[in-house]
């Protein structure tokens, strides 16, 4: 009887610790898969359209009434410029992390322009050495001063070096398909090189 | 008892274990991950809505869940998205069955009902439909909407399914008034019946 509760109890131990490894290492292991099929379909650093004959390809429940344009990015060259041309219809530009997380959306209604650039940086991380000496109010001198200088420019700070950039753009209907999938071209997406000293 | 029969028991038993064991986990997953558990997933009207979709602070299950098929998906600032897999009476969906899905019409930059395969690709039929959305569909006088979903041609709004399988509702509301996000079980979802099979 001991015995038998001995192996039950391990049992459970071995299921809570298979739950727990799954739950919590699984997601990098997907997401990194997926971040490769994006690689593997649209080049680095710059802004593709997903025609309808790719998008299942890379796209789970990709929504039909969308026109998507991704850009997959690396930081590790620098920042990443995007020039968002935004088509008449719903339109909004979302920047993931390399988990799959929405670090920053953005929609037509909310930037109320039709041509809108952003500046796409990485976050410093949260344990700076040189912001602990120098104090970080020089760091949120410097970053404000930053945005004023730049404010044609939306700046936005990611936490992974790469990820995804993602363009959405409705189709009231597929008769739209080109003229939204044209629009939409005219954005793009680059790195700006190393970070100015 | 000889030893090697000794052995032989010892080792049933660690078989037994790691079999028990790993099956705790892989069912446990499967009900957490997959199906999901309340307050990570809310059931409204037979409809599934994680309210914590893509967020940078979602919890390790809705972050799973998502991973799993690799979504990169939308805050619910931005569009609120409702899943289904059966219908109204609870009866798992069924490409080889006719369905009505009627509902009002729902508040929103606009929404959207589209069609999946249980694998969550969209589903490829001649028609080329897979969805429709509050811009192209034809509404009844009072304003609400029926979509007929079936293999079989129809007239109205017929959103066309493959003539076997299971499949998969996803109802989207973009840019949705604020109540439906503080209350989700607000949201008057569309009902699903089973006309024929």
């Amino acid at each position: 009887m001991g015995r038998l509760l001995f192996w039950l109890l391990a049992a459970i131990l071995l299921g809570a610790g298979t739950h727990l490894a799954t739950v919590l290492f699984s997601p990098a292991v997907s997401m990194a898969s997926v971040m490769s099929r994006f690689h593997a379909a649209a080049p680095l650093n710059r802004m593709t359209v997903l025609g309808p004959e790719i998008l299942g390809t890379v796209l789970r429940e990709p929504n039909p009434d969308i026109v998507y344009a991704v850009c997959p990015y690396d930081l590790q060259a620098g920042d990443l410029l995007i020039d968002a041309s935004i088509p008449e219809f719903y339109w909004a530009l979302s920047i993931y992390s390399n988990r799959g997380d929405n670090v920053y959306t953005l929609n037509d209604q909310q930037a109320g322009v039709s041509r809108l650039r952003f500046r796409l940086q990485l976050e410093k991380p949260a344990f700076d050495l040189q912001e602990v000496i120098t104090g970080d109010e020089d760091a949120e001198e410097a970053a404000e001063v930053q945005i004023q200088t730049k404010d044609d420019t939306v700046l936005v700070k990611t936490p992974t070096a790469d990820g995804l950039v993602m363009l959405r753009a409705f189709l009231p209907d597929q008769a739209y398909r080109a003229r939204v999938t044209e629009q939409l071209a005219a954005s793009s997406c680059a790195t700006a090189g190393p970070p100015a000293p | 008892m000889s030893r090697s029969r000794k052995f032989a028991k010892h080792l049933l038993n660690f078989a037994a274990f790691v079999v028990v064991g790993l099956g705790i986990g892989y069912l446990t997953v499967d009900l957490a991950v997959t199906r999901g558990f309340d307050p990570a997933v809310k059931r409204i009207g037979g409809w599934t809505f994680w309210p914590q979709e893509a967020s940078p602070e979602a919890d390790p299950y809705t972050r799973a869940h998502f991973a799993s098929f690799g979504k990169f998906g939308l805050m619910q600032f931005e569009a609120l998205e409702f899943r289904t897999e059966q219908d109204s009476s609870g009866a798992p969906l069924d490409q080889h069955c006719t369905y009505v899905i009627s509902g009002p019409s729902l508040p929103g930059r606009w929404w959207n009902i589209a069609a999946y395969e249980a694998d969550r690709r969209l589903i490829a039929n001649p028609a080329n439909r897979h969805s429709f959305n509050s811009e192209n569909l034809i509404r009844e006088p009072d304003g609400s909407f029926r979509i007929i979903v079936s293999p079989t041609p129809h007239p109205g709004n017929w959103l066309p399914v493959g003539d076997r399988g299971p499949f998969r509702l996803l109802l989207t509301i973009a840019d949705p008034p604020g109540n439906f996000r503080t209350n989700p079980a607000t949201v008057p979802v569309p009902r699903i019946q089973r006309e024929s099979c």
